[in-house]
C-alpha cells in the first residue's frame, strides 16, 4: 500500500535534516529550525513534483508550509 | 491585559532617554534625531500613551495611537507631520493601485532614495538641520524596512485594501519613527494588525523585560567600550607596530562589539513597541552562538533577513526551480545588493555625499561570496565528515565575519 502525504512528506523532512527527528504535524518546521532556507525550497520542490500543486514565495510567507498540518491543507486546496 | 505599572513607566521613560542619548555608541552610526527639547515631550507622550492604552476600549485604541503617534509628530516639526503624512497617503495610494508589482516596487524605491538624497544633498551643503536629518533617517532606516515589509504582505494577500489607518499606524506608529536605532524590531503586518487591537497579554511584561534588558546592555555597553574601546586599540596597536600583540582582541572587534552595541537599543525599541501594544520580537536570535556565517545570517538582523528573504530570495529560487544552483548565487547576490549595498548606499550620500562605498561593496561581495558557497554546500547535502567542536565553530565564525567586514573596511580605506 503506497505510503500517504503526511508519510511521504515526513519521510522527506528527516531525509533533508540527514537525522532522526522527533515532529508532530503541528510544529512549526521554520521556527524549531528543521527546515530552512534551502531545505525549506526543497520541501516546497518536493510537495509541488510528487503532489502536482504550484507553490509561490506568497505561500511560504502565509505559513502554507510552516507545518505538516499546514503542507496537508495546502495540497487538499484549502486555502486557508 | 495586566494594568501597565509605575514600574513600566519608569522604564518607558529611562528607555527613551537612552536611545535618545549622545552616549549610547549607536548613535553615533546613525543621525542624531531628537532635539535635547523634544525628548522630554516624547518621554511624556510614550508614558502617557502606555498608561491610557490599556485602559482603552478596543474600537478606541487605534484612534488613540494615531492621535499619540501625530502628537509626537508635531511636536517634533509641523512640517515634518504633513511631509510623513502626505508620505504615508503617497505609499498607500502606490501599494494598493492597479499597477504591475514591478512598478509598484520602483516607485516605493524612488519614495525613499528621493527624500534621503535630497537630505544628503542639504548635509553636504549646508549645516545639519534637524528636520532635514529626522527626514533623512526616517526615509531610509525606518521606511525602507516597513514600506517593503507592508507591500510583501498586502501582495501576500493580493492586494486586498487594507484599512488605511492600520497602514498608517505601521508606517508611523510614535514614538518609533523619530527614534531611528541601527537594527529596528519590526512586526509582520498580519501579526500587527490583530495585536494593537487585541495585545496578548504576555506582551507587556515582555515589553519591560525587553526595556529593562535593553537599558542595562546600553549603559554597560557605554561604559565598557568608554574604558576600553576595542577597535581603536586595535588601530592604534597596528599603527605602533603592535599588529601580533593585539591581534586576538580581532575576535572581540566586530563581532562581539557589533552585536553589543546595536542589541541595547534594539531591545529597548523592541520593548516601547510591545508596552503600546505591538507583537514584535526583539530583532536578534543569540547571533554570538552562531557556529557557521550561514548560521550568523540567520541569526543576526533577522527582521530585515526574513523582509528581503520573502521579498527576493524565496521569488527567485522558486521562479528558476529547475536550475537551482544559479538560482542560489542570483538570489544570494539579490539579497545582498539590495539588502546592503543599496540600502546603505543613500545613508553614505547623506554622510559622504554622493560617492560609491567601496568598502561596503567589497564587504557584501565577501558576504555574497561566503553565504552562497554555504548555500550551495547545503543545497548539495554535503556533509562533513569531521565535525567542528562547537566552541571552535563559534570562534571560526567570528573570525569570518571579522575578516568580511574589516576587510571591506580596507578594501574601502584603499580606494577612498
Amino acid at each position: 500500500m503506497p505510503d500517504s502525504p503526511r508519510d511521504q512528506i515526513h519521510r522527506f523532512i528527516v531525509e533533508l535534516a540527514g537525522e532522526e527527528l522527533s515532529f508532530g504535524d503541528d510544529d512549526n518546521l521554520v521556527e524549531r529550525g528543521l527546515v530552512q532556507s534551502i531545505r525549506l525550497l526543497e520541501l516546497v520542490d518536493f510537495v509541488a513534483d510528487r503532489f502536482g500543486v504550484e507553490a509561490t514565495a506568497d505561500d511560504i510567507y502565509r505559513g502554507r508550509f510552516a507545518s505538516v498540518s499546514a503542507i496537508l491543507r495546502f495540497i487538499a486546496g484549502d486555502p486557508a | 491585559m495586566r494594568p501597565i505599572t509605575a514600574l513600566h513607566v519608569v522604564l518607558a521613560l529611562a528607555a527613551v532617554a537612552v536611545v535618545g542619548t549622545q552616549g549610547v555608541p549607536l548613535l553615533t552610526w546613525t543621525p542624531q534625531l531628537i532635539a535635547p527639547a523634544t525628548l522630554p515631550w516624547l518621554c511624556l507622550l510614550l508614558a502617557a500613551a502606555a498608561l491610557a492604552l490599556p485602559h482603552a476600549p478596543e474600537a478606541l485604541r487605534r484612534p488613540l495611537l494615531v492621535l499619540a503617534s501625530l502628537a509626537a509628530m508635531l511636536s517634533f516639526s509641523p512640517l515634518f507631520a504633513a511631509i510623513a503624512v502626505a508620505f504615508v497617503a503617497a505609499a498607500y495610494a502606490v501599494i494598493f493601485s492597479r499597477l504591475p508589482n514591478a512598478a509598484k516596487l520602483a516607485l516605493l524605491a524612488a519614495f525613499i532614495a528621493a527624500p534621503m538624497f535630497a537630505a544628503g544633498l542639504h548635509r553636504a551643503d549646508g549645516p545639519r538641520d534637524p528636520l532635514w536629518l529626522a527626514l533623512g533617517g526616517m526615509f531610509v532606516l525606518n521606511f525602507t524596512f516597513r514600506l517593503f515589509a507592508l507591500y510583501q504582505a498586502a501582495k501576500a494577500v493580493k492586494f486586498q485594501r487594507q484599512p488605511v489607518i492600520d497602514c498608517f499606524l505601521y508606517l508611523a506608529l510614535a514614538p518609533y519613527f523619530v527614534i531611528v536605532p541601527y537594527m529596528l524590531a519590526i512586526p509582520r503586518f498580519d501579526r500587527f494588525q490583530r495585536s494593537i487591537v487585541r495585545p496578548p497579554p504576555a506582551l507587556l511584561e515582555s515589553g519591560a523585560r525587553n526595556i529593562a534588558a535593553g537599558v542595562c546592555i546600553a549603559t554597560a555597553y557605554t561604559i565598557v567600550d568608554a574604558a576600553f574601546p576595542v577597535p581603536q586599540i586595535m588601530i592604534r596597536g597596528g599603527l605602533e607596530g603592535r599588529a601580533l600583540e593585539v591581534m586576538p582582541l580581532a575576535l572581540l572587534d566586530y563581532p562581539v562589539w557589533a552585536v553589543f552595541s546595536v542589541i541595547g537599543p534594539a531591545l529597548v525599541l523592541t520593548g516601547m513597541q510591545q508596552i503600546l501594544g505591538v507583537d514584535v520580537a526583539p530583532p536578534f536570535d543569540r547571533p554570538l552562538r552562531s557556529r557557521s556565517v550561514l548560521d550568523w545570517w540567520r541569526r543576526y538582523n533577522t527582521h530585515f533577513r526574513e523582509l528581503l528573504v520573502d521579498l527576493f530570495f524565496y521569488p527567485i529560487v522558486l521562479r528558476l526551480r529547475r536550475r537551482p544552483y544559479l538560482a542560489i548565487w542570483l538570489a544570494t547576490t539579490a539579497v545582498f545588493m539590495v539588502g546592503s549595498t543599496l540600502f546603505h548606499l543613500p545613508k553614505f550620500a547623506f554622510k559622504h555625499g554622493l560617492r560609491p562605498d567601496w568598502g561596503l561593496m567589497a564587504e557584501n561581495l565577501i558576504f555574497t561570496v561566503l553565504v552562497g558557497v554555504a548555500l550551495t554546500l547545503e543545497r548539495r547535502r554535503w556533509r562533513p565528515r569531521w565535525r567542528l567542536h562547537p566552541v571552535a565553530a563559534i570562534l571560526l565564525t567570528w573570525v569570518l565575519v571579522y575578516l568580511g567586514v574589516r576587510t571591506g573596511t580596507v578594501v574601502g580605506w584603499l580606494l577612498s
